[in-house]
């Protein structure tokens, strides 16, 4: 039933200004894919080419293996959900929900019985006559989502349609397009700037920066294995140690640290997290002076130096730390990630 | 504030009534009047020659009715439909010779009317068009077309394009796309837009009679005929029967738009206040 996107060596200018680079993507039937990136990385176009309102200069865009590129925008089996909720401001909401069937000429007493399940679905049964003009932003959403759902879309794109909630909302909104899209099963492709949402929410995220696809991973790799020192900036790592590696071992402003990396210079790369405090001496440990701490309720973030190098980490709210104190800090070989220098 | 706003309505708004209306009385007084003059304040006697005079076929009263409708009615719907594209046109587009394209649009406005129909009338001679209704509807073109364009150029920015992007997402074709969302969302600036061109058409003078040449009597050239027989009478009756169709008109679009709900409505009176 679920289909598979395939997005082949995309590429699209406006004007003479390039907005998406050569994007490959393979999205599988019934994942839900999130494409993060700041404004203006060519992610909303990337989706917008998938959709059929923009054609690409180059490349080429498959569902289940079969390219729909001549394929009207209005004859894909496609739905989506965009940043303002558009409703139309002419029509009640039920009439808003069954606007896709209607242009399919669906049998009346078919779209009335759809529209109220599909109400259920986003939870506002009841909400057919009520005109647009009623809804809170968080309603007029969901009743956007159900709109979208209603046509049975082999394909679900959402262009960062929980950007304009307040944050409590957003992440209500978050839990319901992730219950929707389980239940529907359809594969969805989701544009967001927000990294936070896009873990949260994705199998498989996409990072897109300055038009090309940074990384394709799992949340967690990129945290724990970023592809580049771009990916490891835009999801916020501090720690960035240049150095030298050669035979296993890695030299740089902390000392000689026993790692695997290719040979020659390179980044060490490790997230606050990762950084232990050690008891007793061992192996990558270096003795270290706490400059500064935080307290951030669940976690304490510590400014520490090694001579002149600030390392940051994040230790449990019961340590206690003051300015001065000397610790070991210890970094675990599995948590370094060297990355070429850009 | 309230309070300012309380005493506007109390007395603000009759003195608008007042103003608007008063000129009206004299005419209803003349048109039945049988003898006025100087010092009474009220006709000495009335006279029902005004009324009859509407209605006998020899003053041409209903043909000058039929003509001034059919070509008000024509002049509307036509300007309507190009005013309609081209307002599109230049609200949602930018495109090379853009403001070239608004300043032609515009220049029927800034030119007399008179000046141009003087050097076209030698055409509309030509092609058999002088003394016809369709040429009078042609000449009367030129100066609604600026209008309707001008206002639906508004009504178009204002319209935000994604409408239409989320529309064909749900499977709406290009005819659907315009008659499901995009018209429905401009119908109240088009229908602003649209009487405005039957404004302008109806109350036409000398483009009438330059290009429809006597043969094509329409309800000012009328009047016009009337005021300058001195016939005071068949004057504030033709004046009267001139002006209740059009308000009668704008009383009714008022009401519709008015009614609309939401912010259709609203956009309806953000076109009237533009213009």
């Amino acid at each position: 039933m679920a289909t598979s996107v395939q997005v082949l060596r995309l590429t699209r200018s406006y004007g003479s200004a390039p907005v998406v680079r050569s994007v490959d993507l393979d999205v599988p039937a019934g994942a839900l894919v999130a494409l993060l990136g700041p404004s203006g990385c060519g992610k909303t176009t990337t989706l917008k080419i998938v959709a059929g309102l923009l054609a690409p200069d180059a490349g080429d865009v498959r569902f289940d293996g079969q390219s729909v590129l001549g394929v009207a925008a209005e004859r894909r089996p496609v739905a989506m959900v965009f940043q303002k909720p558009l409703l139309f401001p002419h029509m009640t909401v039920a009439d808003n929900v069954g606007f896709g069937l209607r242009m399919r000429r669906t049998d009346r007493a078919v779209i009335r019985r759809r529209v109220a399940e599909m109400l259920d679905l986003v939870r506002l049964p009841g909400f057919e006559a009520r005109p647009v003009a009623e809804l809170s932003g968080g309603q007029e959403q969901r009743v956007s989502l159900a709109r979208a759902l209603v046509v049975e879309p082999q394909v679900l794109l959402l262009d960062e349609p929980l950007s304009q909630l307040d944050a409590g909302l957003r992440v209500e909104m978050r839990e319901l397009v992730r219950r929707v899209q389980r239940e529907v099963g359809v594969t969805t492709i989701f544009v967001t700037h927000d990294q936070e949402e896009a873990v949260s929410l994705a199998d498989r995220v996409a990072l897109m920066l300055d038009g090309r696809v940074e990384q394709y991973a799992a949340p967690a790799a990129f945290y724990e294995r970023p592809a580049s020192l771009r990916v490891a900036r835009f999801f916020g790592s501090r720690n960035y140690l240049p150095g030298v590696a050669s035979g296993g071992v890695f030299r740089c402003a902390l000392g000689s640290l026993t790692l695997r990396a290719a040979d020659g210079p390179g980044v060490l790369v490790i997230r606050p997290e990762a950084v232990r405090l050690a008891g007793a001496a061992a192996a990558n440990c270096v003795p270290a002076v706490v400059v500064a701490t935080r307290y951030l309720g669940t976690s304490v973030a510590v400014e520490a130096a090694v001579d002149a190098t600030p390392v940051h980490l994040s230790v449990d709210p019961s340590v206690r730390l003051a300015a001065g104190e000397r610790v070991l800090l210890r970094l675990p070989p599995e948590a370094c990630t060297v990355l070429p220098p850009d | 504030m309230s309070a300012v706003r309380r005493l506007l309505c109390l007395v603000g708004l009759p003195l608008l009534l007042v103003g608007l209306l008063t000129p009206f009385l004299p005419l209803l007084l003349w048109s039945v009047a049988g003898g006025y003059r100087f010092p009474a304040l009220l006709p000495a006697q009335t006279t029902g020659r005004g009324l009859r005079l509407l209605t006998d076929p020899q003053t041409k009263v209903l043909t000058g009715l039929e003509n001034s409708t059919v070509i008000a009615v024509s002049v509307a719907v036509v300007a309507g439909l190009i005013g309609l594209s081209a307002g599109r046109a230049l609200g949602m587009h930018r495109f090379r010779g853009r403001r070239l394209v608004q300043f032609l649009l515009l220049a029927p406005i800034i030119v007399p009317g008179l000046a141009v129909t003087l050097g076209i009338q030698v055409f509309f001679i030509r092609y058999g068009l002088a003394g016809t209704r369709l040429g009078v509807v042609l000449v009367h073109l030129v100066p609604t077309i600026p209008y309707v364009t001008l206002v639906m150029s508004s009504v178009y920015a204002n319209f935000d394009p994604a409408y239409e992007e989320q529309a064909r997402v749900l499977g709406a074709g290009p005819v659907q796309v315009q008659v499901r969302v995009t018209l429905p969302a401009v119908l109240p600036g088009l229908a602003v837009a649209a009487l405005f061109a039957f404004l302008i058409s109806w109350s036409e003078y000398i483009l009438t009679l330059l290009v429809g040449g006597g043969s094509v009597q329409t309800l000012p050239l009328l009047l016009f005929a009337y005021v300058g027989s001195a016939d005071v009478n068949a004057a504030a009756v033709l004046g009267l029967a001139l002006v209740l169709p059009p308000m009668l008109l704008l009383g009714l679009t008022a009401v519709l738009l008015s009614g609309r709900p939401g912010p259709a409505g609203e956009r309806a009176l953000a076109g009237l206040g533009r213009v």
